[in-house]
């Protein structure tokens, strides 16, 4: 496991609240099973620094929590109606970020020599697909490429 | 043409949807408002939103060309003006509803649903073309980008001929200030997040969208000579609602949100239902919940049915700046929001449950493809700050006919009234030309 955002410590803390949102069935692979934190660089790479360092703080504080604590935390996001404003807010926020972030990686079917991606995949069945292939050659790449003024190549 | 994002070849579309979500999209997929209720999707990509959401046509009716002339002051907003500018958008894409041999059990439990209910639902005319059902082909697929060209994108329709004739396009170039000089306009900005760079024009045509737009005019003091910058946000909150039945519904099968609600009674109350259907990841986090029973959910996801539920926004929020330069999204929804949403909520469920949904559920959040003004317009440049030119106001050389000059939100898909203003705007910045 290895991050350029995260240490190793801070995956281990990612990988547990991915157990608690993702904790595997009959069928389906527990999310520290499965290894698909790896991947968690291809996603934050594109966050705000603000969101990042929001999610490094986070991993810190959690780190020396028990499950059972953090459980409560993912339960107080339910609960958002029931606090005033600001802590509404940031309730939901952990929600949305934390759910989106695990359930991005467990449920994109990520290629990883494991095959777990696939097996996620196989679990729940998806078969969404374009089958076509297109007939006609593609002229917008090269049209890009000249009508780039920074472009090497065009020099 | 300066765009922030990558260009992306048919056949490089980052179809993992982590990879889709996070790099065609500002700030990793989502930006959320002041109250983390409401996110809003931005496109970053050549192309934009466009390529995942240029699907679904229609023209402005009364409901929304009415408050615009109330709100701006601008005449030309009639269903009769706006005609030959609806025309020459129409005539560059082709548009036609989907035929009703491919729709999934998802559809005609929404259409069967509406009727149910006395409510009308019709096709929606989309923009797309050889999308080849027949083969197989899934179009919620290409909410990441359509990879065989049927869907009538920008890049596809618009921009090619324009690369043809000469247009210059810097891709991976992020604006950061706009400089008014004596003769025209300076953007400068980083290329591929590094470079410093500035470019000169005699003219600067804003097509950033209310977030990009608002921010970049704010980050450059426009504010002091533009007061209503930022003022008049407005958004329409999209509500996920899902049925869970004893057979297979397979909503994310064939064609992609073939019907919407077309009904005056709704849209009078300022909402729309629409037959749509999430894809995997985004299934995952709108549908409430996680652990076990998340799996099982999701397990059985063949077994879910879908209405979408789009809230029309009417009273405005703001985009603020914070101190350290980060946007400040205020939607400004009100109790009046909040009582279309759970009207609209119920007719939704209603629909579900009468074709045997077992389970009814709604999203906890809403996602906002769409959000309207910052820049609006109007005739006075105290409370606007487009003119019915589209220039903005105190500033000749720089133009806007983007979603950012909406004077509210219309409660209708904007993209061919964006194609229209767009063409309309064009002229006018060659008879200015001129």
């Amino acid at each position: 496991m290895a991050s350029k955002y995260f240490t190793l410590a801070q995956l281990q803390v990612i990988n547990r609240m991915g157990d608690i949102l993702a904790p595997g069935d009959d069928v389906l692979p527990r999310f520290s099973e499965s290894g698909l934190v790896e991947h968690i660089d291809r996603m934050v790479a594109y966050l705000p620094s603000s969101d990042i360092a929001s999610l490094r703080l986070l991993t810190n504080v959690l780190r020396f929590m028990p499950n059972f604590v953090i459980r409560v935390v993912f339960k107080l996001t339910s609960l958002d109606r029931y606090f005033p404003g600001a802590i509404a807010a940031n309730l939901r926020k952990l929600d949305i970020g934390s759910r989106g972030i695990i359930f991005a990686l467990y449920y994109s079917f990520l290629n990883d020599p494991a095959g777990y991606g696939q097996r996620i995949k196989d679990g729940i069945g998806w078969d969404g697909a374009i089958r076509t292939k297109p007939e006609e050659p593609d002229e917008m790449p090269s049209l890009i490429q000249k009508a780039n003024p920074l472009n090497p190549l065009q020099n | 043409m300066l765009e922030a994002g990558k260009y992306y070849p048919r056949d490089t579309f980052p179809l993992p949807e982590i990879d889709s979500n996070s790099q065609m999209y500002w700030s990793g997929g989502l930006e959320l408002d002041t109250t983390s209720k409401n996110g809003i999707m931005r496109g970053k990509a050549v192309g934009g939103g466009t390529l995942a959401y240029q699907a679904v046509m229609c023209r402005f009716d009364e409901y929304a060309f009415g408050p615009w002339r109330d709100l701006s002051g601008i005449q030309y907003f009639t269903l009769e003006e706006m005609e030959p500018w609806y025309e020459k958008a129409e005539s560059l894409l082709h548009m036609a509803p989907v035929d009703e041999r491919y729709r999934n059990e998802c559809s005609r439990i929404f259409v069967e649903g509406h009727a149910k209910y006395g409510y009308q639902a019709k096709p929606e005319l989309r923009a797309q073309r050889d999308c080849h059902w027949e083969e197989g082909n899934d179009c919620i697929v290409c909410l990441g980008g359509c990879p065989i060209d049927s869907k009538q994108s920008m890049p596809h329709t618009v921009l090619k001929p324009a690369l043809k004739q000469g247009l210059h396009l810097i891709p991976e170039f992020e604006a950061k200030r706009v400089e008014v000089k004596p003769d025209g306009v300076a953007v400068h900005g980083e290329y591929r997040q590094g470079e410093r760079m500035s470019f000169f024009g005699r003219r600067l045509v804003l097509a950033g969208a209310p977030l990009g737009n608002t921010k970049l005019l704010l980050k450059s003091g426009f504010k002091a000579k533009l007061p209503a910058l930022g003022n008049s946000f407005y958004i329409h909150t999209q509500w996920f609602h899902f049925g869970m039945y004893d057979r297979e519904i397979n909503g994310h099968k064939g064609p992609f949100q073939v019907y919407g609600s077309h009904d005056p009674k709704l849209r009078q109350q300022g909402f729309k239902l629409e037959n749509t259907f999430p894809p995997p990841v985004g299934l995952a986090w709108l549908f409430p919940g996680y652990g076990r029973e998340h799996h099982a959910t999701m397990r059985k996801f063949r077994n879910l049915s879908c209405v979408e539920t789009s809230i029309r926004s009417f009273h405005p929020g703001t985009l603020r700046l914070d101190k350290h330069e980060n946007l400040i999204i205020n939607c400004g929804l009100t109790d009046d929001e909040e009582r279309r949403t759970k009207v609209a909520e119920e007719l939704a469920h209603n629909i579900l449950r009468s074709f045997g949904a077992k389970q009814v559920v709604a999203s906890r959040f809403s996602i906002c493809p769409h959000h309207f003004g910052g820049l609006n317009m109007g005739v006075n440049g105290a409370k606007s700050c487009v003119d019915p030119e589209f220039r903005l106001h105190g500033f000749p050389n720089i133009y806007c006919a983007d979603t950012s000059a909406f004077p509210n939100a219309p409660g209708m898909n904007p993209v061919l009234t964006i194609l229209a203003l767009s063409i309309k705007a064009s002229q006018q910045i060659l008879k200015g030309m001129a």
